[in-house]
């Protein structure tokens, strides 16, 4: 059916393709292998103590060096041997290379950008921006990166103004300044006006990020944006960088539409830790999205002793979310077990006792497993004897 | 009688011929695509600044689901490895989809998890739970117990609790590298609006808990068995997904990790439990979705190792599970059968869907039809003995080929062997056609009959025997 010799070419072809793919993949291992090796082996001889001052730097190539910055080469050594590659390699040529002016493969453009910037030459922040805008993601990703490693007033600049132009991964951006410890504040005001509602979102972010209270005004004046996105950002910068009279603007928002923004306004909230906003957040354990409500819980917990007669109240609600959260927070600030030990001291105490069994059927009968390690054994009998079964407590006090 | 035989198998022989060699050139295609995006990828990765996404407040948060059904033995290793992720944010639900092997006893136990009352909407119509825990140990872990309903119901299940706007489905018997989420969401955080999903490999070991070594390189179980496993895994990612991935037609994101886009899986009803499994057919939805609303998407698949899932030890449970996927990639190409060099779905419809009729489905036959012909040929003197081995070496030696394909771009994009390791599965690829493929054969004929006879069982292999944990 097949030409023998037909079919005897395709066989010993396949063969011989084959034994080229296993001595392909064998060599290249060893190739690579050695190149690690020789990598940890500079690594190791440039950070030795008497790196600089032994017989001078040795001479790498760009990918060589770029493997050895991944690796962690100290910053001193990594300037003096950018240096001595600027030097050997030439800065018009580094430079025609890393603005992409020269052809190159992305691989050595990403080097050329890496020496200058390690370098610290004055065209790099230029470069850098430029490179922002190139059309390979690779690009983009270690030009971002050299920035932040740059750290200074003009990459904080650079990294402001491709934030404002729409330029690259908006959250990438933000990343990297959030990281950097360069001045920010200054720069970030303008953003607050940006026509674009993500450019407002980061740019809020940043603001509560780095602490820029010079910028509160801005912030307030957004907590009414039209866009969702920049009221819920707006509303957590509040809670970072607003004073305690901030509180009733972050309450309002309490109200807001938007049940992201609830959320962020419930978690602001703990930063005032006031009892009059404890009083407000309870309202919303029973909003009617669980994200909202956990967040208003976490934040009534996080806010302890302030939150407890305010979580009280609400455990006696008759919403079942409401009351089941409020006895969480109770739980998680201690306040239960205190109730609960107070009980036992006087069992008489019509009061804790209504308490503590309403405590049960809001939380549902688990409590009891819940508090295993905040009560002892003992006291759980005898909260047992005096109560009965939690889940007979649970039927018997009914949350409506 | 003679000369009908022999016009018969010439025919028969001609179009197993031009069957194999479309499917050989497909494959030399696709790697050629799969080396493109692997060097892609990986130049991607040395450039990544993990340390500010590992560290970033910005980085956006996930909730990640584990459902598991009687995963006792391995379920602690799972959880642990989830929760020694490097990311900043992210949330662990566990979904026991009513073990009755002592699951849930094992992660309350090991979790200290504690019963709480959390009441959640029921955005996606799922099987009412049992309870809710959540782990004094680690707050971010939280367990839902509920009765036994299926994969896709636990995950709808988990899907509902998860707070954040990323949800990332695993299997609750697969253990994690430290930087699994990462890998799969860096991607995802250069272009939000249009990644809508991500998956990437996992490799295969019969003990997973065991199989990273020291240099961050995986240990290649010896057991050519298990090894032969991970050979199949391996191609499937950096030989078919990769390429996939190059052409936006990407069409199995796998459930051991899987990244989507909270409000894609909420817009389109969650995860379907009409189908045997439901990440190829969710995959298949979210093309059909966003190509006939024409709104631009992506789905990757990345070539990084995530974590190592453990395999069946056994054939019977190989054939198992093997037929398992043939019968859902049946059941999901002729489901979504309407994008079939159908204009509007572009390269999914043109390539993807024609992969998987021609590559998958209609494999078996055409495998079935080679061998009786050759065996036939060779029989009725036809072919002779020589010719017949001769295209027997030629087809272990292509397909060694494809192995060492695979294995080369896999080492391209990170260090993942050693040098013994790499020896041992470059000598294991011209093998599997006599050791491995005729397994595959049978679980594959038996998967097209038995979505022929409408079969939905999901036949979990048994586990290796090992203390808990």
């Amino acid at each position: 059916m097949i030409p023998p010799h037909l079919l005897t070419a395709v066989m010993l072809s396949v063969i011989t393709l084959w034994l080229i793919s296993v001595v392909v993949i064998l060599v290249e291992f060893r190739v690579r292998e050695r190149r690690v090796a020789r990598a940890a082996a500079l690594l190791e001889r440039l950070t030795a103590d008497n790196a600089l001052a032994a017989d001078g730097l040795p001479v790498l190539t760009g990918s060589e060096f770029q493997e050895l910055v991944h690796a962690g080469l100290p910053q001193h050594v990594t300037a003096a041997v950018a240096q001595e590659l600027r030097a050997h390699e030439g800065d018009t040529a580094l430079l025609a290379v890393a603005s992409g002016a020269r052809h190159a493969s992305i691989e050595h453009r990403i080097q050329a950008m890496q020496v200058l910037a390690s370098g610290r030459h004055p065209e790099t922040h230029t470069v850098l921006g430029a490179a922002l805008r190139a059309p390979d993601a690779e690009i983009e990703a270690a030009a971002l990166r050299l920035l932040k490693e740059l750290n200074d007033e003009a990459a904080v600049r650079v990294l402001v103004e491709a934030l404002a132009q729409g330029t690259y991964a908006a959250s990438r951006i933000a990343a990297a300044l959030d990281r950097m410890t360069a001045e920010r504040g200054p720069l970030l005001g303008d953003l607050l006006k940006h026509e674009s509602a993500t450019v407002r979102f980061w740019a809020l972010l940043l603001i509560g990020r780095v602490g820029a209270s010079q910028w509160a005004a801005g912030v307030r004046a957004l907590l009414t944006d039209a866009s969702p996105m920049v009221r819920r950002a707006a509303v957590e910068a509040l809670g970072r960088i607003g004073s305690i009279e901030d509180r009733h603007p972050v309450i309002e928002r309490f109200f807001d539409p938007s049940p992201m923004v609830r959320v962020h306004a419930a978690r602001a909230a703990a930063a005032f830790n006031d009892a009059g906003v404890a009083d407000a957040l309870v309202k919303l354990l029973s909003d009617r999205e669980w994200v909202v409500r956990a967040a208003a819980r976490d934040s009534l917990a996080m806010m302890g002793e302030v939150a407890t007669a305010a979580a009280t109240r609400t455990v006696w609600q008759g919403d079942p979310f409401a009351a089941n959260n409020a006895a969480e927070v109770l739980f998680l600030t201690g306040a239960t077990v205190r109730v609960i030990e107070r009980l036992l001291e006087d069992p008489e105490d019509q009061e804790y006792r209504r308490l503590v069994e309403r405590l049960i059927a809001a939380s549902g009968p688990q409590i009891v497993h819940a508090l295993h390690g905040q009560l002892e054994p003992g006291r759980q009998r005898q909260l047992q004897q005096l109560l009965g079964e939690p889940s007979t407590v649970a039927a018997r006090v009914r949350v409506r | 009688m003679t000369a009908l035989l022999t016009t018969i198998l010439s025919w028969v022989f001609t179009a197993c011929l031009v069957y194999l060699l479309a499917i050989a050139a497909t494959f030399a295609v696709m790697v050629l695509f799969a080396g493109i995006e692997n060097r892609t990828r990986a130049r991607q990765s040395r450039n990544e600044d993990f340390d500010v996404l590992r560290q970033s407040p910005f980085t956006i948060p996930v909730s990640i689901i584990a459902p598991a059904y009687n995963e006792a033995v391995c379920i602690r290793a799972a959880v642990n490895s989830l929760l020694s992720l490097s990311y900043p944010e992210y949330e662990v639900i566990v979904v026991n989809d009513g073990s009755t092997d002592g699951t849930l006893d094992t992660l309350i136990d090991t979790f200290e998890l504690k019963p709480i009352g959390t009441f959640y909407r029921r955005t996606l119509e799922t099987t009412p739970v049992r309870q809710l825990y959540r782990s004094t140990r680690d707050p971010r872990l939280i367990v839902i117990d509920k009765p036994n309903s299926g994969k896709a119901d636990s995950l709808n299940c988990g899907i509902n609790l998860a707070r954040y706007r990323y949800v990332c489905c695993v299997d609750g018997d697969t253990v994690f590298f430290p930087d699994a989420l990462l890998n799969g969401m860096r991607l995802v955080m250069q272009n939000p609006a249009e990644v809508v999903g991500v998956t990437s490999q996992v490799a295969i070991s019969r003990y997973p808990e065991h199989a990273r070594r020291a240099d961050g390189r995986v240990k290649v179980d010896r057991e050519p068995f298990t090894a032969y496993q991970w050979l199949d895994y391996l191609r499937s990612f950096m030989a078919n997904r990769l390429a996939w991935s190059r052409g936006n037609y990407m069409l199995c994101a796998i459930g051991a990790f899987m990244i989507w886009r909270k409000d894609v899986v909420l817009e389109l009803g969650g995860l379907s439990t009409e189908f045997t499994c439901e990440d190829i057919e969710f995959t298949f939805r979210v093309h059909d979705h966003f190509r006939t609303q024409d709104k631009p998407y992506r789905i990757l698949s990345l070539p990084d190792i995530v974590g190592v899932t453990e395999g069946p030890s056994s054939i019977r449970s190989l054939i198992s599970q093997r037929a398992r996927w043939q019968r859902v990639i049946s059941e999901t190409v002729w489901h979504y059968r309407h994008m079939l060099a159908n204009r509007r779905y572009g390269a999914v419809g043109f390539i993807g869907l024609p992969y998987y009729v021609l590559g998958e489905i209609l494999a078996p036959l055409f495998q079935l039809l080679s061998a009786l012909t050759i065996v036939l040929g060779a029989a009725t003197g036809l072919l002779s003995w020589g010719q017949f081995n001769q295209a027997l070496v030629t087809l272990a030696f292509a397909s060694g080929l494809l192995v060492n394909a695979s294995l080369y771009l896999q080492e391209r994009h990170a260090r993942t062997f050693t040098r013994t390791d790499l020896r041992f599965l470059m000598l294991l690829g011209p093998l599997e056609l006599l050791f491995y493929r005729p397994i595959l054969f049978w679980a594959q004929a038996k998967g097209v009959v038995e979505f022929l006879r409408g079969d939905r069982g999901w036949n979990k292999f048994a586990r290796n025997a090992r203390a808990a944990g």
